[in-house]
């Protein structure tokens, strides 16, 4: 050819400049190695075992297998169980069998599959078992709530807890040691062997000590004073690691300011720590968050709030956690707030909030981390108060069935989210019967401004403040998430 | 006294046997002719000529008798009664050409008369021979009836002696009559000389095949067996020696040689009847009359001495022939040179020699690099596996199409496995001590072959030395080298030899070069998959550009060595994307580094380290990123002046140019596609392809700017000779001009020793190496129930920040052996501009169930979904935290205790491993096994053999008859077979049998493709000649 060698010079130079230019530069596409998603995986059914920790334990009371409980008139410890109807794998519906029985000891009452079943606010004096049995195919969409209320004495306020399920570890971001402050770590065996459990407890200065190990035998429960073991600290996060069993753990609170009582509250653990979590249903004076960090290097934190009406401002926008420790932000007096935790490491998050009630008298509430709604979960409701359901920004809907007394549930209403704000519903717009548990479906939502939907359920009485959050997604529900390799 | 005489003639031809009529009649006119072709004897016998004559006279169409022949003849015949045929002297142009002839005793012809005998007399008194040939044969008629017709099936150099033996036989004898003399054509002369060796032409082959083949009386089949062999033997020997025309020929003959007997069959029979007659059981009458095998060789030598030389042998006179000379005008240096290198070019040192300093770099590379390789143990770890593996399960894989990792699987072998398996061979069967020496030795074999090649296309031994250095200091090969791609390195050996095999196919027209170079490329393919397609179009290409058919070869070891995996490759074309060995994910690198070399992206954080350690304050990786192009800079430069240098030639401007762009392209495709996955990543191709044509580009390229920085070249050049002032003068400006260039190429030397040395820190710093170890993927005790009989599994657990990585593990996991670039493949899908992981099989969904309900706590009994998974042992790796407690609240599983790979479970089961048998009601129990064999005890009617292998393709029998599966239309992953109730030993076989005989198959062709690329032996151009001209005849 007859230019050839120029076209060839040209080629030389030209193709790979434009070539480099174009998918490095210009516009640089998608290489081909990216992340890649788990794989998620359904698990079979498997029962549901939760644990009610029963009546709080006041100051005097040591760790001892064999608690002797404070009988106040004036605080009532009451549990709520249901289990609601759920479609099985062969397409039928119902509702699993029910169980509640003390820890260790004797089965209260026990309710056969049906169509839905929720008992009345019954009284508790111990600890109890929650247990909705699964059959293969049907899983058990159970829970228990345990509402202790106090209207006089050092124990006013309001405590709610949807009751924990045992696990082999958890954390729980609540607790204090500081003066006035009496928490007690609460931990209770519902299998059949003893087990051997760790307590490590994070400090704002790191890790407060060694570990604390601990036995507890088959079927008891022991409470651990964290004062005892962090006293002065202000703020704490506590992991727990079973070993030999599963443990259910809860931390209860109670803090006096002098006479003037300052608030109860129950709290359990959240979901795991992760890059992101997310806390909703932050509505109430002096909000604070705690983040936990569990690695042992230091964490930087980001911190975003999202009201009903879209990104609000916040005194603290980021905050730095110490290694195995923790570190705590006030955020102010705020409404129906979402807050979305983010940072390069993993923690964990939990937020409180607080209520001024007669003559100085003041009550606060917790607020766990939250996984993001599943297909399907229960929420049982307290009988007191008013409750205000938050779910975190979004997009698509939630589906919200009520329970009525008689086990039944309500027609699917669809809540359109909010994909910049928070979306508050009433439960009681529900229906106009009484609604004494929510069933929340999540399949059609997802996250807007974070990782999926969380919602969690804030009451408020005349003295006391609280929330409750949706109990897990049982096993045959929930995916999994596994890596195969 | 008259006799009366017929001429018998076999022509078959009216005019020809007028031709011999009209020539014949002057001398005797009375004598009939006749043509006997193609009747019988008693049809023959019928005829008035014959039957009313005493005698026949064979002649052939070409024979012209002197006048007195015949009655000399007559006068023969007549003196004993025990003469039953006599035969005069043939004569050719006045040279003897037969007078009576004989066989070896393997029956090879003897013709005691040399070419170009002049008649003197001398063959007079050797009268008793064994036979005398066909032309001037005189016999009694009565003989017709007790002997036949001569033979038609064997040739002019045979037939005579076959009759002449049949008479021998019945005891009479055969003689010459030298004073009759006959003239016969030259044509038919030339075929009646002694059996040459080699031999000229397939016909000759075939006739002393038949000849042969007609004296075998009882030892037939001794002797069936000993000519196939000694066809087979000679068609092998003639491939090693590149003779590959004799070869043919002898393959022709070993083919026709059931033919030949059958055709033959007639004449023994006939042989067999005459012993019979003669009561006689050997061939002691005429042992005597045999020639010895040291005649029959003294015979060939004056044969093959005069073929040769086509012209008589003259003594050179300085005469207008210059060719004759021995000292031709013409370029005195050279011819000087060429014949004592030695002494002219001064200074043989080896400090001279560049091979040394490359060599020498490439021995520090290597060590720097590897060092880690050296401990004891096996080797672990980057893209090369584990490498504690024997021969036999080498073997074992190839042969059979069934995987053993995870679930199992049917694929073919990696052609990868094939080369390794070889390479094993030369260390005796230790795949580990070759793995080694490979990655140690891999600098210096690339450097050398580097050498080599370029010596095809460059003449100055320091530009060679110059394309060696960069072609080891490329980015690819040190990252193959410290992560143990094996495959890139086997091609970064193999790609320069092939460059050079190929010029020589292309230059000289060697089929030897082109096999060679096709198995060069089966063992590039085998390393970089995608550059079968390279393969491929340059095949098509060269056969489309009519460079003949001998091309074919490149492709055809590539299709008889690795036929299972190309036919993977048809049905899975994304195969091609993967490279062999391990998966790792790499990060992709950015086009501009791809456009240098670089397969990855390169983390400098450990030169940032060292500079702040020196004290040089914070010097932060942003700006370490520069270092990639001042490192490339002299590079790109001396590039870029070679591109505008006019004077480089052009098509291989275009060649560097075209392999550079295409490869760039290639890699850049490669980089955007993703090919396979991993836990955690959808993972792109490699671009080892691409940037082993860029690395093949952009060094051409470079080589020859290089080649012309340095002034006037060797007289290797075409118009050296005309006008060699003025080009010196060029050059001499040249030289002065380019000084510059010098330096530049220094410093392109220097950039490629600073690229050496960032592979060997990054292969220092690198947590994806390859190093010596001795701990095993899992425990001993794992281990040996993966090996053993039940074929157990692992599963093992991870926590991998957070999140947990499972990972079932079977006998051949984590091992060299444990990949297949087709499972690579399968699991991602879709058009190439939207490639997506599949979604997972079933069996992999059981995997992850069970590992997310050990996980999880409270999650019921385990025991029953890992049996059906056929784990029988759970690995929590170490580091993993809450993991292991919650692994330990399982139910179903014991506590084994710590191990160096981590916590170990047994589940607690009362069956083992993957092959159970089930029963009505669901209780499982083990099968017993011996190798693939199971003993089933007598029980319940309702049982079924369940194989949890998820490979398709398994059947299982007992005493020939298939298993039928219970749910014939279900897809259920694993294997289930109908077990009778007496039940018995059930036979489970993997794969088809046809398998393993078409891979064997495959290396035995495979193995021809060898022999025919050895380049040593004849060319074949002699033969080629002499053999045209024997068919002319």
């Amino acid at each position: 050819m007859k230019h050839q060698r120029s076209i060839v010079t040209f080629t030389a130079i030209a193709v790979p400049g434009v070539l480099v230019a174009m998918t490095s530069f210009l516009t640089p596409l998608t290489p081909g190695t990216l992340d890649r998603s788990p794989e998620q995986v359904r698990m079979p059914t498997a029962d549901t075992r939760a644990v009610c920790p029963g009546p709080l334990l006041t100051a005097g009371e040591a760790e001892g297998t064999d608690a002797e409980f404070v009988d106040d008139s004036k605080v009532s410890t009451r549990l709520v169980s249901a289990s609601a109807p759920i479609g099985a794998a062969d397409g039928s519906t119902s509702s699993a069998r029910l169980q509640v029985a003390d820890l260790g000891g004797s089965i209260d009452f026990d309710n056969p599959s049906g169509q839905g079943f929720v008992s009345g606010d019954d009284n508790i004096d111990s600890t109890k078992l929650v247990t909705g049995f699964a059959r293969p195919g049907a899983p058990a969409l159970t829970t228990g709530l345990e509402t202790v209320e106090g209207s006089s004495g050092d124990l006013t306020g309001l405590a709610t807890l949807t009751c924990a399920q045992a696990s082999s570890s958890f954390r729980i971001v609540a607790g204090s040691g500081a003066t006035g402050s009496n928490s007690q770590l609460l931990l209770s065996n519902p299998g059949d062997v003893p087990v051997q459990a760790k307590v490590a407890l994070m400090t704002p200065g790191g890790e407060s000590a060694e570990p604390t190990e601990l036995s507890i035998k088959a079927g008891q429960q022991r409470a651990v004073p964290l004062g005892g073991l962090a006293g002065g600290a202000e703020a704490l996060a506590v992991d727990v690691t079973v070993d030999g069993g599963v443990l259910a753990g809860s931390v209860q609170e109670t803090i006096l300011d002098g006479l003037k009582p300052q608030g109860i509250d129950l709290a359990a653990g959240g979901a795991g720590a992760d890059r992101q979590q997310v806390l909703t249903g932050l509505s109430g004076k002096d909000a604070r968050v705690r983040v936990a960090n569990p690695s042992s290097d230091l964490a930087e934190v980001s911190l975003k709030a999202y009201g009903p009406d879209g990104e609000i401002d916040i005194p603290r926008s980021s905050m730095t956690v110490v290694g195995r420790g923790v570190a705590e932000a006030d955020l102010g007096d705020l409404d129906a707030t979402s807050l979305v935790i983010e940072s390069s490491q993993r923690v964990q998050a939990g937020a409180f909030i607080g209520k001024d009630g007669e003559k100085g008298a003041a009550d606060f509430g917790s607020i766990p981390s939250t996984d993001s709604l599943a297909e399907t979960q229960i929420l049982a409701l307290p009988r007191t108060g008013e409750s205000s359901l938050n779910l975190s920004p979004g997009q698509g809907h939630v589906q919200v069935q009520g329970m009525l007394d008689d086990g039944t549930l309500t027609d699917p209403q669809s809540i359109d989210l909010n994909p910049t704000g928070t979306t508050v519903l009433n439960p009681s717009d529900v229906s106009e019967e009484p609604v004494r548990a929510l069933v929340l479906k999540g399949s059609q939502a997802s996250g807007s401004q974070a990782d999926g939907v969380h919602a969690t359920l804030v009451v408020s009485t005349e003295d006391g403040i609280s929330t409750v959050v949706p109990a897990p997604a049982p096993a045959g529900v929930a995916y999994r998430d596994i890596r195969l390799g | 006294m008259s006799q009366a005489v017929t001429i018998v003639v076999v022509s078959g031809d009216d005019a020809s046997k007028v031709e011999l009529e009209t020539a014949l009649r002057p001398h005797y006119p009375e004598i009939p002719v006749v043509d006997l072709g193609g009747r019988t004897v008693r049809e023959a016998g019928e005829m008035p000529e014959i039957a009313e004559s005493d005698f026949l006279w064979f002649l052939t169409p070409d024979s012209r008798p002197e006048p007195d022949c015949l009655d000399e003849l007559l006068d023969a015949i007549g003196e004993t009664e025990s003469i039953a045929a006599v035969g005069p002297k043939l004569i050719c142009s006045g040279r003897i050409v037969s007078a009576g002839v004989s066989t070896t005793a393997a029956g090879e012809r003897f013709n005691p008369v040399g070419s170009g005998e002049i008649d003197q007399g001398q063959r007079d008194s050797q009268i008793e021979t064994l036979g005398l040939d066909l032309p001037g044969l005189l016999m009694a008629t009565t003989e017709l009836e007790r002997i036949g017709a001569p033979s038609r099936v064997l040739g002019p150099a045979y037939s005579g002696l076959e009759y002449s033996r049949r008479l021998r036989d019945l005891g009479a004898r055969v003689l010459l009559a030298p004073r009759g003399r006959m003239e016969i054509s030259a044509a038919s002369a030339a075929r009646l000389g002694s059996s040459p060796h080699p031999p000229r032409s397939k016909s000759q082959i075939r006739t002393e095949q038949r000849y042969r083949l007609s004296l075998a009386g009882q030892g037939l089949v001794s002797l069936f067996c000993l000519l196939a062999l000694g066809h087979l033997g000679r068609v092998i020997g003639g491939l090693l020696s590149n003779n590959f025309r004799p070869a043919g020929w002898h393959l022709g003959a070993l083919i026709g040689l059931p033919a030949d007997v059958s055709t033959t069959a007639p004449l023994r029979r006939a042989n067999a009847r005459r012993n019979r007659v003669a009561r006689r059981s050997n061939t002691g009458h005429v042992a005597a009359l045999y020639a010895d095998d040291e005649e029959l060789a003294v015979q060939r030598r004056t044969m093959s001495g005069e073929s040769d030389d086509s012209r008589p042998a003259e003594v050179p006179t300085g005469g207008p022939d210059a060719d004759a000379e021995l000292n031709p005008v013409g370029d005195t240096e050279e011819a000087i040179d060429s014949f004592s290198r030695l002494e002219i070019s001064g200074g043989s040192s080896l400090l001279r020699a560049p091979l040394t300093y490359v060599v020498l770099a490439a021995v520090v590379m290597s060590g720097v690099i590897s060092f880690r390789l050296f401990g004891p143990g096996h080797l672990d770890g980057g893209a090369l596996g584990s490498t504690d593996i024997g021969f036999g399960e080498i073997v074992d894989r190839l042969l059979g199409r069934h995987l053993d990792v995870s679930t199992g699987a049917a694929v073919p072998a990696d052609p990868y496995h094939l080369v390794l398996g070889v390479l094993s061979l030369l260390f005796f069967g230790h795949v580990d001590v070759m793995v080694r020496s490979l990655l140690l030795a891999a600098p210096i074999l690339a450097a050398i072959t580097a050498y080599a090649g370029a010596g095809s296309v460059l003449a100055r031994r320091w530009v060679r030395g110059f394309a060696a250095l960069l072609w080891i200091a490329s980015p690819l090969f040190t990252a193959a080298l410290s992560d143990g791609r094996l495959g890139v390195i086997l091609v970064w050996i193999c790609a320069p030899l092939a460059v050079l095999t190929l010029r020589r196919s292309l230059t000289t027209g060697s089929i030897a070069a082109a096999a060679g170079t096709g198995l060069l490329l089966f063992v590039i393919t085998a390393g970089i998959p995608l550059l079968l397609l390279v393969t491929v179009l340059g095949t098509a290409v060269l056969l489309v550009a009519g460079r003949g058919l001998r091309h074919l070869w490149l492709l055809a070891p590539t299709v008889f060595l690795g036929w299972p995996w190309l036919w993977a490759v048809v049905r899975e074309p994304g195969t091609l994307l993967t490279m062999p060995g391990q998966t790792t994910a790499t990060e992709s690198a950015p086009t501009y580094l791809l456009a240098v070399g670089f397969p990855a992206p390169l983390d400098m954080s450990w030169l940032t380290k060292l500079i702040s350690d020196l004290g040089f304050g914070g010097v932060s990786a942003g700006t370490l990123e520069l270092w990639a192009p001042v490192l490339m800079l002299p590079m790109l430069i001396l590039a870029f002046f070679t591109l505008i240098e006019a004077r480089l030639e052009l098509s291989r401007l275009t060649w560097a140019v075209g392999l550079y762009v295409g490869g760039l392209i290639l890699a850049a495709i490669q980089v955007h596609l993703p090919a396979e996955t991993g836990p955690f990543h959808l993972i792109a191709s490699y671009p080892a392809a691409g940037l082993t044509l860029v690395s093949l580009g952009s060094i051409l390229l470079l080589s020859l700017g290089a080649d012309r920085t340095v002034g006037r070249r060797p007289g290797r050049s075409r118009d050296a000779g005309s006008s060699s002032a003025k080009s010196a003068a060029k050059g001499a400006s040249a030289a002065s001009g380019r000084l510059p260039m010098r330096g530049l190429v220094g410093l392109v030397t220097v950039a490629a020793i600073g690229l050496i040395a960032i592979g060997a820190v990054r292969a220092a710093s690198s947590p994806e190496a390859v190093t010596a170890t001795s701990d095993g993927n899992v425990p001993a005790l794992a281990a040996d129930r993966a090996a053993g009989e039940t074929q157990a599994r692992t599963l093992r657990l991870d926590n991998v920040d957070g999140e947990v990585l499972a990972t079932l593990i079977a006998s051949a996991d984590g091992t060299v052996l444990g990949t297949s670039t087709v499972t690579s493949a399968e699991t991602v899908g879709g058009w190439p501009w939207q490639r997506r992981p599949l979604p997972i099989t079933s069996d992999r969904v059981l995997v992850a169930q069970a590992a997310s309900a050990l996980s999880a706590d409270d999650a019921g009994d385990l025991g029953s979904i890992l049996g059906e998974l056929g784990v029988d042992f759970v690995l929590v790796g170490p580091d993993a935290g809450s993991l292991t407690n919650s692994v330990s609240v399982s139910e179903g599983l014991l506590p084994v205790g710590p191990t160096s790979s981590g916590q170990l479970w047994r589940v607690d089961k009362p069956y083992s491993g993957r092959f159970l048998i089930r029963d009505a009601e669901g209780q499982v129990s083990t099968a017993a096994m011996k190798g693939t064999t199971a003993t089933v005890p007598a029980g319940q009617e309702g049982r079924t053999l369940t194989i949890a292998d998820a490979a398709h393709g398994i059947t299982a029998s007992i005493d020939g008859e298939p298993l039928p599966q219970p749910k014939p239309g279900e897809e259920a992953w694993a294997s289930e077979f109908d077990l009778p109730a007496a039940g018995g030993t059930v036979e489970i076989s993997l794969n088809s049998p046809l398998y393993p005989i078409g891979v064997i198959v495959g290396w035995v062709l495979g193995l021809l493709s060898l022999i025919v690329a050895i380049p040593f032996g004849r060319a074949g151009n002699v033969t080629r000649k002499t053999g045209r001209e024997e068919q002319q005849a």
